[in-house]
């Protein structure tokens, strides 16, 4: 009770403050316009007719290459697009106003990103980018934490394409880069999965295992399970009609509801028992025998999480001592508190 | 509790209400914006913005019209040779001999951005024509009207196992008259699952507005086995599964004033009709004096609803303060009735033993027969709130709360029917309209509050602490089915002892209090450290592998001395200790510790563009011991021992994979790839059951290796001719059983890759 008054009066008081800054910065913001000397370059949707601006093609005779590039990109299409007509768009959206740096040759009358950190960086993005739920809660994911910005995964002056290399039959590999894929379409510097096992490497042994996800072989993408750009869950899973988890948009069956739920799938989640990324077990359990993994929990019993099986039935003679090949039902039952159908 | 709930949801609400109307006050206090036409470019100006077809990687492609089209298709043959264990083969696998679509992508893209229908049209699809899994993505997109993006995509599967569900493998009582069998496990599957993502935004680079519009099928089929503990034996039964499920959705996201908003309504519609329709099955125990069915039918046609909506907001103040909420309400109801009928002879029926039970074996079962209809809901209720004070251009200090709720409401009426003969006796037991109802009440409350500290371009550091309480609650009412006249359950309190008699009114409550912290450095140029740890601790666990006093770390680092070279290393360790306290007391005996290590590292290297070579090792090492008691029976002895004792897991896993690239010659470029997994599990580790204290010791040592080759032969611009190879081999240590898995599966292929568009 005390608690959720506690909580009560924490959103109340909070929400109070929050409106008056809120109010108070509203209005100060219409003020706020990029300037070079602004450290942080961001937000940058400025008027196209303030005189610094200058227009993109400005820009081409002395950075052709990246121009060239940067033209076929969906940032060079934004000024045919008509909520975007009047607003600068081009390479000084990010960039910032030309006019000084093309009049004195001067590279510090322009934001240049090569010394900014990944946040700030990311901050230019997001001046444009952070109007969607999928980037919502960016500044508070673990990429940010971590310092990673959007520019550590996409490319935003091209999409690059490689040589054409014989590559593998069945795993996504970097090899085949000329085809063109959804990658370039959004701007990564690397395919999906290619470009987040690049760091997140420890995952790579459970793709290799006899049972996984078909993420190598280019059948999911790790952005199928997690946002790369944050979000409330942990592990920056996604979730599914609703508030379910991941894994329930392809394991419908697993939804239920059902009459005698297993508690914990849906209070401590599905990889509470599973390794969702691969394993050596067929089931993808976190052990490789399933009486292990029941027995961990169902054992001495005193009250804290399960029921103690109990008489000869129980019997752990066996290899593969099998609590599911009674209790099939083992996620939830409709009909069988024990989950035998 | 659950008043409480509803306090804290009627909050939430009117905060959310606030948040609307605020945003609304906002808008009118806020100049309306005057479309500012574009300025009229020079003439000089207007003759350099003229496009100019130039050469670039992006604009490689065949000349169609207004288009240009860069795509390739590969197709071919893949031979097949596996020796050893098949039916393991076909459950990692399943590759099989034949004609294949390897993989097309098609890209179409119009030259000046002003395509008719589309201006990008994106098809790309892999794995068609009989292996395991194939995929097909679409996007078509014309920025300023729409975007549309789809997939779909068929995976196989197929379990024929001696490692899923075979209590015969070793288990055979001295009563049963098979003996211990080494086939596979008893819940084989091949089934199929078919699942779609289609998503077409409306207006996809309006800023003010977005629609979007999306459907998502999912089908799922085929045979399976399952098992049944019936009538005094158990029975493999053979079931069609058959289920499927529509998801709609409907949304808008776009931004009012200040505010960003997302909002999206779903409905799901799941429906199961898989059935069991059998003759004449015996049971496991062939024994004949014990139960087989003449005749086992069974079906429980289920509908499932789910009705969920989705509500964000963002806004981004003056800079400053990034503001995120977001709720989320799902409602799940769920319609079935449970049909099962059976007919069989020597049945030990359901119900009782001794003075008062049905007629025993030798018996005919003349009908048995099961019908449960029931219902289930379940609210499910998520808010959380996020706010990130950009207190300096270097320091930033977030909190973010969360609440979650949900109740599953079930009910079930039970309708139960037996009767058996022997010889001239009839014997009926049934009963009708017996009501039993679970409830399960959860609440969740989160708090995290977090900061970052960027000193400079090459160090920061983040801090965090986060609580959490979580409250669970079941409730058993009704009747209890474990007798011919059943009666309602027995109040919780007025149960002297557990028992199945009475109702079950368990709550459990946890709360964990976690820190975490880390830091990003660049000691030098082309170095750079990751490093993050967190320590939680809770006073309670729902279940026993649960985190209750635990410490993560997480240390990465990657070097890359220039362009065309990283190093990369990291270092994971996890640990948790659960002594399963309770209320305080510690009950260190019946304790669970799990410790994790990982070591991982990778080598990159690009010395030309002729040439790449990605290589990598990494050791996993996993050893969990939990305190656990178990009943254990060694054959012939009769009795059944009941000991105390560990259970005891090891991973001890190596893996090591390098991947080559070279082009041999303008023409001709190669790939090679060799990938092997090999888990030394519990080495030379064995059970014990019956010791002291007993152990119960389990790991998976298996290799696992695949090399694979490819040959690629540049014929003209528009062909390649491939030769490839793959060959995969998978080995069992004798721990995991008696009969190996082993296989050794070679897969040759030929295939050509057609190109247009293509670059030279």
């Amino acid at each position: 009770m005390r608690l959720t008054k506690a909580i009560k009066t924490l959103l109340i008081c909070g929400s109070v403050l929050s409106m008056v800054v809120w109010f108070t910065a509203a209005r100060s913001s219409q003020a706020v316009s990029p300037t070079v000397t602004n450290p942080n370059p961001a937000p940058v949707i400025a008027n196209a007719d303030d005189p610094g601006y200058v227009g993109s093609d400005a820009c081409k005779d002395c950075h052709e290459d990246q121009f060239k590039a940067y033209s076929h990109t969906s940032h060079a299409k934004l000024s045919t697009i008509g909520s975007w007509k009047g607003k600068v768009t081009g390479c000084e959206s990010c960039h910032g106003p030309g006019k000084n740096h093309i009049a004195e040759g001067d590279p510090t009358k322009i934001i240049s990103f090569k010394n900014k950190t990944s946040k700030e960086t990311a901050e230019t993005c997001l001046s444009c980018h952070a109007g969607k739920e999928e980037r919502n809660n960016f500044r508070r994911g673990e990429h940010w934490r971590n310092d990673i910005g959007c520019t550590d995964c996409h490319s935003p002056h091209s999409v690059t394409t490689g040589k054409n290399l014989a590559n593998s039959n069945v795993l996504v590999t970097a090899a085949n880069a000329e085809k063109p894929g959804f990658s370039s379409i959004r701007m990564l510097k690397a395919n999906d999965p290619q470009l987040c096992l690049g760091c997140h490497s420890e995952v790579k042994p459970a793709f290799s295992s006899p049972f996984h996800h078909k993420v190598l072989e280019g059948a999911m993408r790790c952005s199928d399970c997690h946002n790369p750009h944050g979000g409330f869950e942990l592990k920056q899973a996604r979730l599914s009609t609703g508030g379910d988890a991941a894994c329930i948009k392809c394991h419908a069956d697993k939804q239920g509801p059902f009459t005698y739920e297993h508690a914990p799938v849906k209070t401590e989640g599905c990889t509470a028992c599973h390794t969702p990324h691969g394993s050596a077990n067929p089931r993808l359990l976190k052990f490789a025998a399933v009486n292990q993994l029941c027995l961990t929990c169902h054992s001495v019993d005193h009250g804290v999480g399960a029921v103690e099986p109990s008489g000869p039935q129980h019997n752990q003679n066996a290899q593969y001592g099998n609590c599911t090949a009674c209790h099939i039902k083992i996620h939830g039952s409709r009909t069988s508190p024990v989950f035998f159908r | 509790m659950k008043s409480n709930v509803k306090n804290m949801l009627r909050v939430l609400s009117g905060l959310m209400l606030v948040l609307v109307l605020a945003a609304g006050a906002a808008i009118a206090a806020e100049p309306t914006p005057t479309p500012t036409p574009t300025p009229t470019p020079k003439k000089a100006d207007a003759k350099k913005a003229e496009p100019k077809a130039e050469t670039t990687s992006a604009q490689t492609g065949e000349d169609a019209g207004d288009y240009t089209i860069t795509s390739s298709i590969e197709i071919g043959y893949r031979g097949l040779s596996v020796d050893g264990d098949l039916n393991k083969y076909k459950s990692d696998l399943n590759y099989k001999a034949g004609p294949r679509l390897f993989d097309s992508s098609f890209l179409m893209r119009s030259k000046d951005g002003k395509g008719g229908l589309f201006d990008t049209l994106l098809v790309t699809s892999s794995g068609w024509g009989g292996d395991p899994y194939g995929q097909m993505r679409i996007l078509a997109e014309k920025p300023k009207w729409y975007r549309f993006e789809g997939s779909y995509r068929r995976f196989k599967y197929f379990r024929f196992l001696d490692n899923i569900a075979n209590p015969n493998f070793i288990f055979s009582p001295t009563t049963f008259n098979r003996p211990p069998s080494t086939v596979t496990g008893e819940h084989g599957f091949d089934t199929q699952t078919q699942l779609g993502d289609f998503d077409l935004t409306i207006l996809p680079k309006n800023e003010k507005i977005r629609f979007t519009v999306g459907y998502s099928p999912e089908r799922y089929s085929g045979p399976a086995y399952t098992t049944y503990h019936q009538g005094g034996n158990e029975f493999m039964l053979l079931q069609n599964l058959k289920s499927r499920s529509n998801d709609f959705r409907l949304g808008a996201d776009g931004k009012v004033g200040p505010i960003d908003f997302s909002f999206q309504q779903g409905f799901r519609r799941f429906r199961d009709d898989s059935f069991i329709n059998l003759g004449p099955t015996l049971g496991v125990n062939l024994n004949p004096a014990v139960a087989s069915f003449t005749t086992f039918n069974r079906s429980e046609p289920t509908r499932t609803s789910v009705n969920y909506t989705t509500f964000s907001v963002h806004s981004l103040v003056a800079g400053k303060l990034d503001l995120t909420a977001r709720i989320v309400h799902s409602s799940s109801n769920s319609n079935f009735t449970f049909l099962e009928n059976e007919t069989g002879t020597n049945f030990a029926t359901r119900i009782g033993s001794g003075a008062g039970a049905q007629l025993g074996a030798p018996n005919v079962l003349i009908l048995g027969q099961y019908n449960i209809p029931g219902n289930t809901n379940r609210p499910n209720t998520l808010f959380d709130f996020g706010a990130t004070f950009l207190a300096t251009d270097k320091l930033r200090i977030s909190n973010t709360f969360r609440v979650e709720t949900f109740e599953i409401n079930g009910a079930d009426l039970f309708n139960d029917f037996f009767s058996v003969s022997r010889g001239v006796l009839v014997d009926t037991r049934s009963f009708s309209n017996l009501g039993v109802s679970k409830i399960t009440k959860y609440r969740k409350y989160q708090d995290t509050v977090e900061g970052d500290y960027q000193f400079n371009k090459n160090y920061s550091i983040h801090f965090g602490y986060r609580y959490g309480s979580r409250h669970i609650e079941q409730i058993l009412s009704g009747f209890a089915l474990n007798s011919n006249a059943p009666v309602p359950l027995t109040s919780v309190a007025a149960c002297t002892s557990p028992s199945v008699t009475c109702a079950k009114d368990e709550i459990e409550t946890n709360h964990t209090n976690a820190f975490f912290g880390g830091f990003k450095a660049r000691p030098a140029k082309n170095w750079t450290i990751f490093f993050d740890a967190e320590h939680g601790t809770a006073d309670n666990v729902f279940t026993r592998i649960g985190n209750y006093n635990y410490t993560n770390i997480r240390a990465k680092s990657r070097y890359a001395p220039n362009r065309k070279m990283n190093f990369n290393f990291a270092v994971i360790t996890k640990d948790n200790a659960n002594p399963s306290e309770i209320a305080g007391v510690s009950l260190t005996d019946f304790g669970v510790n799990i410790k994790s290590r990982t070591f991982t590292s990778s080598f990159n290297w690009v010395p030309t563009s002729k040439l790449s070579f990605n290589t990598g090792y990494n050791y996993n090492w996993v050893n969990s011991d939990a305190v656990v008691d178990y009943f254990f029976q060694v054959p012939p002895a009769v009795s059944v021992e009941h000991p105390l004792g560990h259970s005891l897991y090891f991973q001890r896993n190596n893996f090591f994979y390098i991947d080559v690239v070279a082009q041999l010659s303008p023409r001709v470029s190669l790939y090679a790839t060799y990938r092997v997994n090999q888990d030394h599990g519990q080495g030379n580790r064995l059970s014990d059951p019956t010791g002291t204290p007993g152990t119960l010791i389990n790991s998976y040592p298996m290799s696992y290796q695949s090399p694979e080759g490819r040959l690629s032969i540049k014929i003209n611009r528009h062909i390649d001719w491939n030769l490839g190879y793959q060959y995969y081999d998978y080995n069992e240590n004798a721990l995991v059983g008696p009969r190996p898995q082993n296989y050794h599966a070679h897969l040759p292929y030929t295939s050509l890759r057609i190109y247009f568009g293509r670059r030279e």
